[in-house]
Order: C-alpha cells, then structure tokens, then sequence
C-alpha cells in the first residue's frame, strides 16, 4: 500500500491545503506497546513516501472499505480489522523536521480495477525521509494529539457491506 | 519468575539435555551459585568466531566484577548475565521473542520476516548498553519497547519524562549497524548517527544515561 503505483488516470493531481487532513492506517499487533509506534512509519526500501488518504475523497469508513478490498501481498483480501486510521493534519505533518511534503497521489488501476486493487482517487504521499527523528516525531504527533487523531471506528459494522462489495467483485 | 538453575543443578547441572531443557527460560542466579554457573558457562561450546567468543565470556567477566544477584537470561541458545536491578528489561527481551516467529507479511502490507541474526543483533545491543552503563554508573536505563519494522530492522524505542530515542538495528548490504536519533525535552541535546554493534560506543552510553 505504499507503493507508488499512479498509471494514467483520469484524475489529475491537486494540491493539498494545510486545512486538509490525511488518513494513515496502521497496523496493530496486540503485543505492541504504544499505538502508534515508531515502526508503523517505517519505509521500505525504495519508498519515498508513506501512503495516506486525503479526507476530500474518502472518510474513515471508505479508508476501511478501501482496505477491506484490497489484496495483501500473498493475494489474500487484508484484514481490515487490524488497523487503525489517524486523522493527521497537514499543516502540522508539514511542519515536522524531515517531512518534504504531502502530495496528492490518485491511484488508477483501470475500469473496472483488477480484482484487489481498488482504484483510490484519495490515494496521497507523506514525501519524507526514513530517518529515526522522522518516524519518531510523526509517532510522538500522533500519541500527543491522540484524541483528535485516533479514529474510533466500529470496524465490524462493516463486515456485511465489505462482504456483499468482495461478492460483487467475482466474476 | 520461573526458577529452574537450582532444580536443574540438583540433577545433572553440565549436560546437554539439561542444558536444553533450560532453553528460552530465565535463570534465578544468587551468588553461591556463582561459581557454578561460570564453570557451566566455560564448558558451553564456544563458536570459534571473535564475536561469539566475547558474547559468551563477557558475562563471566561481569560476574567477576560484581557479585550481586544476577539473572541468567537464555535467548535461543545465547546466555546473558543481568544483574537483577535490570530486571524489567530482562523480562522485556523475554517477552518479544514472539517477533522472531512472525510469517512474511504480517503487517497485511508486505512486510518482511524478522531474521534472528537482527533480532539478537538488537538484544545484544540493549543488554551490552544497559550492562556498560549501569557497572559504571549504577545507572539503570528504562526499558525500551521492542518493535518489529516492516523492513525487516528491529527498533528499540525510549519514551522518559525528559528523554527520548530511537534506535534502529538493521542490515545495511554486508553489516548490522544501529541508527539512533534522541533528544531532551524540546529537542535539546540532540544526538544522531549510526554505531557498529561490535562494541559498546562511549559516545552513546554517556548520552543514554538520560534514558534513566
């Protein structure tokens, strides 16, 4: 999910004011302390940037929606359950040391989109460097403002409406 | 905690199959055992590489310098000697032996397995810093949270009232090096780079003594 994979879309990218607001999934391990920890801004090798969702596109049910039907890497739908989504304001993201910027990124597989691979027209990119001050200072953000960042969600409610969606996509 | 060395001395304390039957458990280690344990240390076999080497006899040297009670920490077939005023780090080790059996993927995002080279790579880093700084200064360093990365690195993260760190031990093409950043509060004194694991770094562990 944090792959860049923008190929020719009819969605041209726009500019995010510092108004805005990004959605960022995490990943909860029950054994983990702190949520979220450092770890979930980790980048992979060749990542520029970490994947978030911008609110003009999507709220905190679609950035479920959109996770539930998407492919992990071994072609299995994701767990959506296991995730968390935090609202992070821009202007703030865009203050931190390190942050180059936040840019809108949409993703555009095709009409219809490959099974797994929904197209995200809210799809965006933190741009920042792997470093330790980098991921610490986004985790500390989080944690600092948890009540407004941490988006309580009743994730289950979606179970039936991700199901029927999966059912659809069969062909 | 879970007191095996004494029963485990009572039957046949040097052979193997004890020995095993100890695995991944911590050892209650009082002084008059001391002299035991260090001959059971000696006949451990030793792999021949200068590493090892010093990992497995470091302990017994820490021992000589200070007789107080000391735990016998056991992560996969490696013994470490930590003294018990370190014990909440001990346990802490102990308890995140779960991230070595997490399966490709487990993050539903790709992540990469957590090889046990950079795993131990990492404990042996958190012991040696908390050991060094507390023979020297009786310090004791808060325990860290222990944390699998995406990528396959392992990260050892700080939170106190005045400090924090973050260190990152990963494999960088033939070498395990640790990255850390800290600070003080309000970003004061901050310290950043990056530090080989052969050795602990004096640089450092004068810096971590605010992570007490």
């Amino acid at each position: 999910m944090d792959e860049v994979l923008s190929l020719s879309s009819t969605w041209k990218s726009e500019d995010i004011p510092n108004e805005a607001f990004v959605f960022r999934h995490v990943h909860v391990n029950q054994r983990t302390g702190r949520i979220p920890n450092e770890a979930a801004f980790k980048l992979r090798e060749g990542e520029r940037g970490l994947s978030v969702n911008w609110d003009k596109y999507i709220d905190v049910k679609g950035c479920y929606i959109l996770l539930g039907l998407t492919f992990s890497k071994t072609n299995t739908f994701i767990n959506y359950t296991a995730f968390k989504i935090f609202k992070l304001k821009v202007e703030n993201i865009r203050s931190i040391v390190g942050i180059e910027d936040v840019i809108h990124d949409p993703v555009f597989y095709g009409d219809p989109p490959p099974i797994g691979k929904p197209n995200n027209r809210s799809h965006s990119q933190i741009l920042c460097s792997d470093e330790e001050e980098v991921r610490m200072n986004l985790a500390d953000y989080c944690l600092n403002n948890f009540d407004i960042s941490c988006c309580n969600f009743k994730v289950t409610s979606l179970d039936e409406e991700i199901n029927i969606l999966k059912q659809r996509l069969k062909p | 905690m879970e007191t095996v060395l004494e029963n485990t001395l009572d039957q046949k304390p040097y052979q193997k199959k004890a020995y095993r039957a100890c695995c991944d458990k911590i050892w209650e280690v009082t002084p008059a055992k001391y002299m035991i344990a260090k001959s059971y240390i000696r006949k451990m076999k030793v792999p021949n590489d200068q590493y090892n080497n010093w990992l497995y006899l470091a302990p017994v040297n820490w021992l000589k310098y200070d007789d107080k009670f000391s735990f016998m920490l056991k992560i996969y077939r490696r013994s470490y000697f930590i003294p018990n005023q370190l014990k909440s780090i001990a346990l802490a080790i102990n308890e995140s032996k779960w991230i070595c059996n997490l399966k490709e993927d487990w993050d539903y995002d790709g992540a990469s397995i957590i090889d046990k080279e950079i795993y131990l790579s990492a404990i042996d880093f958190l012991i040696n810093y908390s050991i060094d700084i507390f023979k020297k200064t009786g310090i004791v360093i808060n325990t860290p949270e222990i944390n699998p990365c995406k990528d396959g690195s392992i990260d050892l993260s700080w939170r106190t009232t005045t400090a924090r760190m973050l260190v990152n031990i990963r494999k960088t093409v033939d070498e395990l090096l640790a990255y850390y950043y800290g600070d003080l509060s309000n970003n004061k004194s901050p310290i950043k780079g990056n530090v080989h694991l052969d050795s602990v770094y004096e640089h450092l562990a004068t810096w971590m003594k605010s992570l007490a």
